[in-house]
């Protein structure tokens, strides 16, 4: 039995799409000024931190702590990439999404991105 | 500098501990780059609301893992059949608390019941504190950043002028917006062909047209204030009425937009109704008409008090601009309202206008701090009863763990932590305290529902809106307050009953009575004497005041006394309509067969402030620095003396004669006469309104009994002179609003009506409230002291009962303990009363310790309540000293006989034991 790719919800998949553009540079701070430098949607540290820990349950994500940045009182850092499974689950939240929007006019309002 | 603590500290407690450090690491670097650039102020509140808007969704994840981690282990354990991780013997903890505690039902029954009435009373007075302070205000949308503006003269609150307020409105950069308004009763009555139905009175706000704005409110029906229909000095004849009145008064019909109506007689529109759950603003008074502020209806602000810069006749809300904060504005106004002052009167200097910016809040600014401490004092209170019950639960848990002190014994030999027992028995109390918080919870809803059917009778335009109902606040006070109590008082006897000396007891069976607890029995029974007393006291002290109240000479008698109070403002009668109207009014009312008396007078004999001024006589040296005699005054009627029967010693009352023409005469009380005419007859004497060499000269026509009439005399100390009173007439001294006082024949209420229908016919569009015996109304006033009175003397019994059994209990368990030693002090010859002695100078030492603490807590609970508290005038007993003797005294004896009788009955017992029997039952 082969277990179905888990769908994303709004902020989730913003989450895995600022991982994706990360790379290899997603901590929870990075993941936020990310969203927000793109939205224009403030979105609170802690709300960052316990979606990546959700997402690293389902699988989709996982983490490696890094080791402390070469300065002085330098930290580590928690940084999240995605799984097999989340680059899949991330490809067919964006299709779906894709396919909703396919042949809308892009003044209904659904063409900017940012309905609210 | 570092990141705001608090928040930080808040924050790392929420957030998962794997994700702790890491989490705490980016708020500090985004904190210190914001800090570079914001500065360090925008870079704390940055940081604080960061760390707020992060507490949700960091606890909810918490949660969530917390509920799977624990049903994994659920399942685990059923699975492997337990284990040895926290949650597992966390499980079995709380499994064999519930097994210990049902095995044991009568003490389960007993313990709980007497801590269910112990949280059960916080909670409610904990329900009626968040109805009043906590909950929201229903109907209202965004109250973000809400604030009230006044204007702080030497720490009191005071109204802003208009002229101020508006251009607080339009110049400041600190709000978002403002509205200025006053509350008042108006007279409301609907227009036909047949011309205007009977008035009522109603609860009005009269307003700025921006105060739905400003609360977030949708009209239900129509619209509210459009611009220029209600923005001095642009204002149209309209009004917005409230659901209540439109269902009331018009059958929720929606016709009723457009139609006119009448407020204080002055014809306006209906343009909208308010949604069913909006009432106002306030929590408690609900609003029933909303007119635009500058109307020209009588009554209302006029229109030459809204020019004048410098009085202050409006209430404010107003929105802050985001990031400002309540200090930034209240400094930025005065320096507005200064500026603007200057500009336009000027002689204002840097602390002659200061302003004032409280938080919003359901109760007005000026007023919570009062309604506050009140809750303070009675949380205080009911958290002593909670106390003594806690005390007496801990007492019946202490004697339990005795007599499992083998079973503890033996589980510590097995190898059993101490820590590990601890843990289980404060597990033991936890449980038995949740059970008794769900059971107080249980009291609480009822307590709360037979408040709402409690009624006081109230004039008919205060419709009470208070909702007392316990929600999740009180849910969550409730369990915190069974938690908390259960870890302050099952702690001790936890830890007693684990510090065994396990030789002993495994070898005698029996614990013996270490000295560690049997010190612990005694600041128990200390504390309970101690508790008991400050809380009898407290009662004592309430329900002496009441004792006062009642039994108080005020010099007039109520009785058979009906009040109707009229407003000829509501019409806009001028001064000498409305004299020839009241005049006309008295006589016909007189003139009644089954009237005995009627007269008026401009407030009721007392209540609300008295006016209070200086006089002089010329020759009378005042007393010092004063300039002047301070004297009280009340304004009255002819035929005032006759219907409230104040006796008048010398001279004569009023008469129709004494016109505004005439120089003005007075009536003076007798304390008034001797003090300022010590040797002779006051009567055509003269004296002088205001400070020595100036005023009007009154002439004196007459002493009166000395009679009680405002709450401040009333409730000055017993036994102290009164202070100087006189009556001027109403016919000299026009006041538009008057009291008309009934006194029918033998008290017979039917007559009543045959005044009202004189009323009507005299004057249609008059409102005139239903008419109140004046017992009724001066109930009022007391109101709060009565219910205060109450609860605190059900508390005071509650504590004397709880009180009572604990010591015997306590007493009784550690008498029971020393059956042996007494056994081999009759053995050895001593005789009954001396052991009879022994064990009461022993027995007595925490019950009088306890009392002389419990006096020293309770001169200061007393001097308390009944000199006030700083930031609040009045105490809340006014008239009762703070040393009552009465009180103290009888408290003393009370609970004295109740420490004797604990000590005496069981000693008595043992010291007329068999000693042969006792030292063999060992």
């Amino acid at each position: 039995m082969t277990k179905p790719i888990p769908s994303l919800a709004e902020f989730e998949l913003y989450v895995t799409l600022a991982l994706a553009r990360l790379e290899d540079q997603g901590y929870g701070a990075a993941v936020k000024r990310e969203i927000e430098g793109r939205t224009g949607r403030a979105v609170s540290i802690g709300a960052v931190y316990a979606t990546l820990g959700r997402l690293e349950d389902k699988g989709l994500l996982a983490h490696a702590v890094s080791e402390p940045t070469p300065v002085q009182g330098g930290r580590a850092r928690k940084l999240y990439h995605l799984t097999e499974l989340g680059q899949e689950a991330v490809r067919q939240a964006t299709f779906r999404l894709e396919r909703m929007m396919d042949g809308l006019a892009p003044d209904s309002g659904a063409g900017a991105g940012r309905g609210r | 500098m570092i990141e705001p603590r608090m928040s930080r500290w808040f924050v790392a407690r929420a957030v998962h501990p794997d994700d702790r450090p890491f989490l705490l690491d980016d708020l500090a670097e985004e904190f210190h780059r914001r800090m570079a650039s914001d500065g360090s102020g925008a870079a704390r509140r940055w940081y604080r609301a960061e760390a707020m808007k992060s507490m949700v969704p960091s606890i909810t994840r918490r949660i969530q893992l917390g509920v799977r981690a624990g049903l994994r282990h659920f399942f685990a354990a059923f699975r492997t059949g337990g284990g040895h991780s926290p949650m597992d013997q966390w499980r079995q903890d709380v499994r064999y608390a519930v097994r210990a505690l049902w095995k044991r039902p009568a003490f389960t029954a007993v313990a709980v019941v007497t801590l269910a009435v112990g949280i059960g009373a916080n909670a409610t007075i904990f329900s009626v504190a968040n109805g009043l302070l906590l909950k929201p205000v229903p109907g209202l949308g965004n109250t973000e950043r809400l604030v009230e503006v006044s204007r702080n003269l030497d720490g009191s609150f005071f109204d802003v002028s208009y002229p101020v307020a508006a251009h607080y409105r339009e110049s400041s950069d600190v709000l978002e917006d403002l509205a200025g308004f006053a509350m008042m009763p108006l007279a409301f009555s609907e227009t036909a062909e047949s011309g205007a139905s009977e008035p009522r009175i109603v609860m009005a706000v009269n307003t700025t047209g921006n105060y739905f704005d400003l609360l977030d409110v949708r009209p239900e029906l129509g619209r509210f204030f459009a611009v220029g229909e209600a923005d001095y000095p642009r204002v149209e004849p309209v009004v917005v009425l409230g659901h209540q009145l439109w269902q009331e008064r018009f059958g929720g019909d929606p016709a009723v937009l457009g139609r006119t109506v009448r407020i204080n007689d002055y014809p306006v529109q209906v343009i909208g109704v308010t949604p069913a759950d909006f009432g106002g603003h306030l929590v408690g008074l609900a609003v029933d008409v909303y007119v635009p502020l500058g109307l020209p209806a009588p009554g209302l602000r006029t229109p030459e008090t809204l020019d004048h810069a410098e009085s202050g006749v409006l209430e404010t809300l107003a929105r802050l601009k985001p990031g400002v904060s309540r200090s930034q504005a209240s400094q930025a106004l005065s320096i507005e309202a200064r500026q603007y002052l200057n500009s336009v009167v000027g002689g204002y200097d840097e602390d002659d206008y200061i302003t004032r910016v409280m938080a919003w809040g359901p109760v007005p600014a000026p007023g919570r701090v009062g309604v506050m401490a009140f809750f303070g004092i009675m949380l205080f209170l009911v958290g002593l009863v909670l106390a003594l019950a806690s005390i007496n639960v801990a007492g019946m848990l202490l004697s339990r763990a005795l007599q499992r002190s083998r079973e503890i014994a033996v589980r510590l030999s097995l190898g059993a932590s101490r820590r590990r027992l601890v843990r289980q028995l404060l597990t033991e109390t936890v449980v038995l305290f949740l059970v008794a918080g769900a059971a107080g919870l249980a009291l609480t809803f009822m307590l709360t529902d037979l408040m709402l059917a409690f009624k006081p009778a109230l004039p008919d335009w205060i419709n009470l809106r208070l909702d007392v109902a316990p929600d999740w606040r009180v849910m969550l006070f409730a369990g915190g307050v069974a938690t908390l109590a259960a870890i302050i008082f099952g702690l001790a006897p936890a830890l007693q009953a684990t510090r065994t000396d396990l030789v002993s007891v495994l070898k005698d069976g029996a614990g013996s009575a270490a000295p560690a607890r049997t010190r612990l029995r005694s600041l128990m029974v200390g504390g309970q004497m101690a508790v008991s007393l400050v809380l009898l006291v407290a009662a004592g002290l309430f329900v002496r005041s009441i004792q006062e109240l009642d039994g108080n000479d005020s010099g007039w008698r109520s009785e058979g006394l009906y009040v109707i109070s009229l407003d000829l403002e509501y019409l806009g009668m001028n001064r000498e309509v409305g004299r020839a109207f009241y005049a006309e009014l008295g006589e016909r009312v007189r003139a009644l067969p089954e009237i005995e008396q009627a007269a008026y007078a401009v407030k009721l004999p007392i209540g609300g402030h008295s006016s209070f001024g200086l006089i002089n006589v010329p020759g009378m040296e005042p007393p010092e620095d004063a300039g002047g005699y301070q004297a009280y005054v009340h304004t009255v009627s002819p035929g005032y003396f006759e219907t409230l029967d104040i006796a008048l010693e010398r001279g004569r009352s009023f008469d129709q004669g004494d016109t505004p023409e005439r120089e003005m005469v007075a009536v003076i009380n007798q304390a008034m006469a001797g003090r300022l005419w010590p040797d002779g007859n006051a009567v055509g004497e003269r004296f002088y309104l205001g400070a020595a060499g100036e005023g009007t000269p009154v002439e004196v026509i007459g002493i009166a009994e000395n009679a009680t009439h405002d709450v401040e005399t009333l409730n000055a100390v017993a036994g102290t002179v009164p202070p100087n009173f006189y009556y001027v007439s109403t016919v000299q001294r026009y006041s538009a609003d008057q009291k008309l006082y009934v006194r029918p024949v033998g008290g017979r209420s039917e007559v009543l009506g045959d005044v009202h229908a004189l009323i009507r016919a005299m004057a249609p569009t008059l409102p005139a409230a239903a008419a109140m015996p004046l017992d009724d109304m001066l109930g009022l006033f007391v109101l709060p002291q009565r219910i205060a009175a109450w609860v605190v003397g059900v508390l005071g019994l509650l504590g004397l009962l709880l009180g009572a059994v604990g010591v015997y209990g306590v007493t009784a368990v550690a008498v029971g303990q020393r059956t042996h030693e007494i056994g081999v002090r009759l053995a050895l010859g001593a005789r009954a009363t001396d052991v009879l002695r022994l064990m009461m100078r022993r027995g007595l030492q925490a019950p009088v310790v306890g009392m002389v603490v419990g006096l020293g807590l309770a001169t200061a609970v007393s001097l308390l309540l009944v000199g006030g508290m700083p930031g609040i005038n009045a105490g809340l007993l006014g008239r009762v000293s703070p040393f009552d003797p009465i009180t103290f005294g009888s408290v003393m004896v009370v609970l004295g006989s109740v420490a004797v009788a604990a000590v005496l009955v069981p000693s008595r017992r043992a010291s007329r034991m068999d000693p042969a029997r006792t030292l063999r039952s060992e």
